[in-house]
């Protein structure tokens, strides 16, 4: 079995509220951690699972500035076999129909695989988009949401929906975005850390991929971000201390001015 | 065809959800300032009123139904595709549910169109202006389309619903599904929801991550029922059981606006505070004077909930033994 991970550098989501946007215009977000976007880790912690049931190995894609590095030597460090590394200036500002024309391109030149797994969303953008488009660039079914995945005979899937879950099997390859609560993580191991020392960590450009650079980053995304700002939801508002009594009164003065206390 | 907006309306037991009308309610303004017709696209295994859609503004309603559409398939993909391509749409809207959310980029990739993520505003400038949230809501863009459809999803709870008459007119709408297709619906599993759902709620108590025990998370579920309101949680809640994603407020889970809002042991991150900055009152209790919720929050209670709570449940139970 032959698995592929998709995985994001992102900031750390522990620090955006310190976020902030410069006079002209851009996104500062220095001192920011660079670290694995969270359900990533469980969609790695799943294909590592996998690989122990049925045997095979594990490759984890990034698209990602060089400096991203780090965080595909910890894939590594958990469990990774080998670790590639799109990263181009062709490849900057891409928006996702960009960005997973690119991750495709590198699925099929360093595949196929038989199942390829990704985060369900990434904490810095949120879009839950590039899966699903991945899967079209390669024409293979995917799936998002995903809460369990099953494996016999085939491949039984659980996908949240509203309500519960809907239950699918599906036939391989197939591309499937997993939720945080899919499973718990594993730590790297100090022997997976030596070992991923010791392992290469390709860089991959566009070259290498050839991909057609009207179809990569900024030039290849059919959106465009026109400005950014910092949401100002600040209120004005009044601390209050002091006996715990006191405080209760207030909160209740407080819900029936509101008309949210039902007398 | 006059120049128009789509609107994917999803049906769930022959009846639209919500999304699908608060999103039309939005697009009928954006049709009117520019002088588009809108048009809504049903696809669903049954329909009890499909003309119901031009209460909130719908001059053309196109229904596909099929008993595949009962549950997601790539059926909808190809149909929709065949729609898309018919009316030629200005923008196309979807709203971010289950369903929603696993069509609209598989549509936007068959035709290299961009797709804007969760948008919170939709304007009109020389395009038309997508307002996205990003880095959990701490950061709003403003995106441009380039190609048509210029497509977006929006998650439910974003827009009011408005009652705006539109023409209303019924289209058919063949249905494609594959001969054989690579993902099978085998069955859905109902999940029973652990309490009453935040999104119409009146009341929104959320305990964050600040909540230390499942003993004090009863008492949390207290004083939501003595409010007659709704127990909501954050996303380090959300990995305990106490609660679930489907209670949990945020960029990842729901959109909240009741008239009072009591965040309990909530540091307010950014993916939170996206998800309920838009409430009546704020009232946040938290023994850190510095945590991030009390910005957002207009009572801001530097205290820590275990003296508080047991204070405040106790008024309370008195108030309704007296009414």
């Amino acid at each position: 079995m032959r698995i592929a991970c998709l995985v994001k550098p992102v900031p750390d989501p522990e620090h955006y509220d310190r976020i902030s946007v410069s006079p002209n215009g851009t996104l500062v977000r220095a001192g920011i951690p660079i670290v694995m976007n969270p359900s990533d880790r469980n969609a790695l912690e799943e294909a590592l699972k996998i690989k122990e049931r049925r045997g095979g190995d594990v490759t984890v894609f990034s698209m990602a500035p060089d400096d991203a590095e780090g965080v595909l030597r910890e894939a590594v460090a958990m469990g990774a076999d080998h670790a590639i590394l799109l990263s181009d200036r062709n490849f900057a500002g891409a928006d996702t129909l960009a960005t997973s024309y690119v991750l495709a391109k590198a699925l099929e030149r360093f595949g196929p695989f038989d199942l390829i797994l990704a985060g369900n969303e990434s904490a810095d953008s949120s879009t839950s988009q590039v899966p699903s488009q991945v899967g079209v660039w390669l024409s293979i079914p995917a799936l998002t949401g995903v809460a369990e995945i099953e494996h016999n005979e085939s491949l039984t899937v659980r996908c949240s929906s509203e309500g519960g879950r809907a239950v699918y099997e599906v036939d391989l390859p197939v591309i499937l975005a997993v939720k945080r609560g899919i499973n718990s993580p594993r730590y790297t191991s100090f022997a997976g850390i030596i070992r991923a020392n010791k392992t290469e960590i390709k860089i991959v450009r566009a070259e290498d991929l050839g991909s057609d650079a009207s179809m990569t980053g900024l030039e290849g995304s059919p959106t465009k971000t026109l400005k950014t700002s910092v949401l100002d939801i600040c209120r004005k508002g009044e601390y209050v201390e002091g006996d715990a009594g006191d405080i209760a009164d207030r909160i209740i003065n407080e819900l029936r001015k509101a008309g949210a206390l039902r007398e | 065809m006059r120049r128009n907006l789509l609107v994917f309306a999803e049906h769930r037991d022959g009846k639209p959800l919500r999304v699908g009308l608060e999103i039309l309610s939005k697009a009928r303004e954006l049709a009117d300032e520019r002088d588009f017709d809108l048009c809504a696209l049903i696809l669903t295994d049954r329909v009890d009123d499909a003309e119901a859609l031009s209460r909130y503004g719908a001059d053309l309603i196109c229904v596909g139904t099929d008993e595949s559409f009962g549950h997601y398939g790539h059926g909808f993909i190809d149909t929709t595709l065949d729609v898309v391509r018919e009316l030629g749409p200005y923008a196309f809207i979807i709203g971010a549910t289950a369903l929603g959310s696993m069509l609209a980029p598989e549509v936007a990739a068959h035709l290299r169109t961009g797709l804007a993520a969760h948008v919170i505003d939709y304007r009109w400038d020389e395009d038309l202006i997508q307002v996205v949230p990003s880095f959990g809501g701490r950061v709003a863009a403003e995106i441009v389309t380039r190609t048509t459809p210029r497509m977006s999803t929006v998650k439910p709870g974003t827009f009011s619903m408005i009652e705006r008459r539109g023409r209303g007119e019924l289209k058919s709408v063949k249905v494609r599904k594959p001969e054989q297709d690579r993902i099978r619906f085998e069955g859905f599993e109902r999940i029973e929801p652990k309490g009453r759902p935040i999104e119409d709620a009146g009341v929104v108590v959320v305990g964050g991550g600040g909540v230390e025990s499942e003993k004090d998370w009863g008492m949390l579920k207290e004083l939501a029922e003595l409010l007659n309101g709704a127990l909501g949680c954050t996303r380090p809640v959300a990995d305990r059981s106490w609660s679930d994603e489907e209670h949990m407020v945020g960029t990842s889970g729901k959109i909240v606006k009741p008239a009072a809002y009591i965040g309990i042991g909530v540091s307010g991150s950014a993916h939170h505070t996206c998800g309920m900055k838009d409430s009546g009152i704020v009232i946040a209790i938290n023994r850190d004077r510095n945590a991030p919720i009390f910005d957002t929050a207009d009572l801001r209670i530097v205290a820590d909930y275990r003296d508080v709570l047991p204070a405040l449940l106790t008024k309370l139970r008195d108030l309704k033994k007296q009414a």
